[in-house]
């Protein structure tokens, strides 16, 4: 399973991992053993319909030839799903390369809070230039970025450009965009300016409301034409990263996120999703968007 | 007892967050019709009736159905048929599933007499004091609970289209992990809904309810072995656990039955109790682990129709089981 740059791949539970890390903790189980003991722990607790259906692997509209709904057998998905639990306990720092859980780790990981600010410190992105850097400052500074603009208006539909939260497409762009940064041909070793994704998000908003007559659609309907733009940026930008085999990935880590209570989805299901970060921009001890002095 | 439905929401014990928001009411008929339409999979249908019949941000169902059907009348008006990429947009467009039946299914739990409390602890945003659920349950969840004092009732349900047997399987056995979880009542009914009734050809639900019933009749090895004496002073009793199987269809029958004997211009004249409750669940499980054990094959909409009758005898005082039955 190629999850590549998103820190899940299909489990989706944060708070399954104290519950993940016990087993590994309890029966010291390291390699092929750890992962058979995690498959065996999904089995009995974690992967219900829900957790399928929300990645969107239940109630797909694809089919294969035979016209049966194209998803993957449960013992596949378990497989993958203790992988994947194994690879985000590694990440955030819970377990060793072995699957190995120090004994005095597993209090620390049973208090939710503490797994919470491992998510926040430890979720990174590894870009080119083998620089790994924080996701979740890295979203901070886009949502940073929006929130500098004026807010939207309802009764202004195009001002659905500032929204502050960012679609899926937008949400996953970051992340590929993050794996993305390196040292760019004949250039300067430069560190990427904190704002960069921002207004590469915000410019292209615009670009795509640009003259547009919402008729009877209203904010939501400039908010569908911007999604669906997005999207288009995504699938034409990162097309080697293949964004569409990573929409799981996505999905999953977006509810870790939210379990951690780093964002939350706003909008309705069926219409279009958006991710708001759940703590107030304005209290974050940050430094402002240096402005660039007249001439 | 009231027939206005509302369930506490939130994936944390102490969250507790009325759904849907004071002031917006459901009446069963509308969890039957919302029910029905999540049948068909088809989120766009969701969108602009499921959601909206349940209480769900009605504000922005308006919002986004104006945005849709903006956008449908424009491609309507180029003649532009949908394609493969409109496709791959829409699955762009949602970042986390919402729910649909688990809640519904906790809305009903809290229409069948009035529970203590019915929950569906489903993941929520909380948007001005109103809790707009977004996600499906934690692991280690029911999709719904409601507790009646003397007993609960948990709902255990899928929507998933075109069922496997692995996928009843899977039904089952996290129904089993949720009741053996509820260590604080002594009767627990557990409600399987699916797609897929006891009238199903296939059977499946059917003879997995014989064996989960059976496992939960059977004595545990160590109450086996200690049956010759008393049990020891202090060991806890196991529940009494009852399995009852509903399809979709079957839910939304009985919320309209329902409706038409408790809700406004209701006809009943006994008011349903939890004791009325639990006796007509017993009557009904009783009923179905009858027609098991007799091999018989179920008529379509055997479930509901049963308990109908039973629920429509009880509202007008008479008794439920039919005395040359008895």
């Amino acid at each position: 399973m190629d999850k590549t740059p998103f820190l899940a791949g299909m489990q989706q539970e944060l708070f399954f991992l104290p519950a993940a890390a016990r087993q590994l903790a309890e029966s010291g189980a390291t390699g092929p053993d750890a992962l058979n003991r995690l498959e065996s722990a999904m089995r009995m607790e974690a992967l219900s319909d829900a957790h399928l259906e929300g990645l969107g692997l239940l109630g797909a509209r694809r089919r294969d030839d035979d016209g049966n709904p194209l998803r993957p057998e449960r013992g596949t998905t378990l497989r993958a799903m203790a992988e994947d639990c194994l690879d985000q306990m590694q990440q955030l720092g819970i377990a060793d390369e072995e699957g190995r859980i120090a004994p005095e780790q597993l209090p620390l990981v049973e208090d939710q809070a503490w797994l919470c600010e491992a998510v926040l410190k430890n979720y990174t992105v590894t870009g080119r230039d083998g620089t790994a850097r924080n996701v979740v400052g890295q979203l901070n500074n886009v949502f940073q970025t929006l929130a500098n603009e004026p807010p939207e208006q309802e009764d202004e539909p195009l001002s659905a450009a500032y929204r502050r939260g960012l679609c899926l497409a937008e949400f996953m762009r970051l992340h590929f965009w993050m794996a993305d940064l390196g040292p760019r041909p004949g250039r300067m070793r430069a560190r990427p300016s904190r704002w960069a994704f921002g207004d590469v998000i915000l410019a292209e908003r615009e670009a795509a409301l640009y003259g547009l007559d919402v008729g009877e659609g209203g904010i939501e309907f400039a908010a569908l034409v911007m999604a669906d733009a997005a999207t288009d940026a995504l699938l034409e930008h990162h097309e080697r990263d293949n964004p569409k085999s990573k929409l799981a990935a996505a999905r999953s880590t977006v509810l870790m996120l939210c379990d951690a209570g780093i964002i939350v989805p706003r909008g309705f299901p069926g219409g279009v999703q958006w991710l708001y970060p759940v703590a107030d921009l304005e209290s974050r001890p940050r430094r402002k968007k240096r402005k660039i002095p007249p001439r | 007892m009231t027939l206005t439905a509302r369930v506490l929401v939130g994936d944390d014990e102490n969250i507790d967050i009325a759904f849907p928001e004071p002031g917006h009411e459901i009446v069963p008929r509308a969890l039957g019709v919302a029910a029905v339409l999540l049948l068909n999979e088809n989120h766009y249908r969701d969108l602009i009736e499921v959601y909206e019949a349940i209480g769900y941000d009605a504000g922005a169902a308006r919002k986004h159905r104006a945005a849709l059907a903006e956008k449908r009348r424009r491609d309507e008006a180029a003649g532009r048929p949908v394609t493969e990429d409109d496709e791959i947009k829409q699955d762009f467009r949602i970042a986390v599933r919402a729910i649909g039946l688990e809640l519904i299914a906790g809305l009903f739990l809290s229409v069948l007499d009035s529970p203590e409390e019915a929950r569906c602890p489903c993941r929520v945003l909380l948007e001005d004091e109103k809790a707009i659920p977004y996600g499906a349950a934690p692991q280690g969840n029911p999709d719904a609970r409601a507790d009646y004092g003397e007993f609960t009732v948990l709902a255990e349900v899928t929507t998933i289209l075109h069922l496997r047997k692995s996928d009843i399987d899977g039904q089952w056995t996290s129904a089993g992990r949720h009741v053996d979880a509820v260590t604080d009542c002594p009767r627990i009914y557990c409600l399987m809904v699916s797609r897929l009734g006891l009238d199903d050809t296939k059977r499946w639900q059917a003879a997995e309810l014989a064996n989960a019933q059976e496992d939960r009749e059977e004595p545990e090895p160590e109450e086996a072995e200690a049956a010759s004496g008393p049990p020891p002073a202090g060991s806890p009793e196991r529940p009494d656990v009852k399995f009852l199987v509903f399809d979709i269809e079957d839910m939304a029958e009985i919320a309209h039955k329902l409706d038409d004997l408790y809700g406004e211009e209701g006809t009943a004249k006994v008011a349903l109790t939890s004791d009325g409750l639990g006796m007509l669940l017993d009557e009904l499980h009783a009923r179905t682990m009858d027609w098991l054990a007799g091999e018989d094959v179920f008529p379509p909409h055997w479930a509901s129709n049963t308990f109908n009758e039973m629920l429509g005898k009880y509202a007008s005082g008479k008794p439920i089981r039919d005395e040359k039955a008895a």
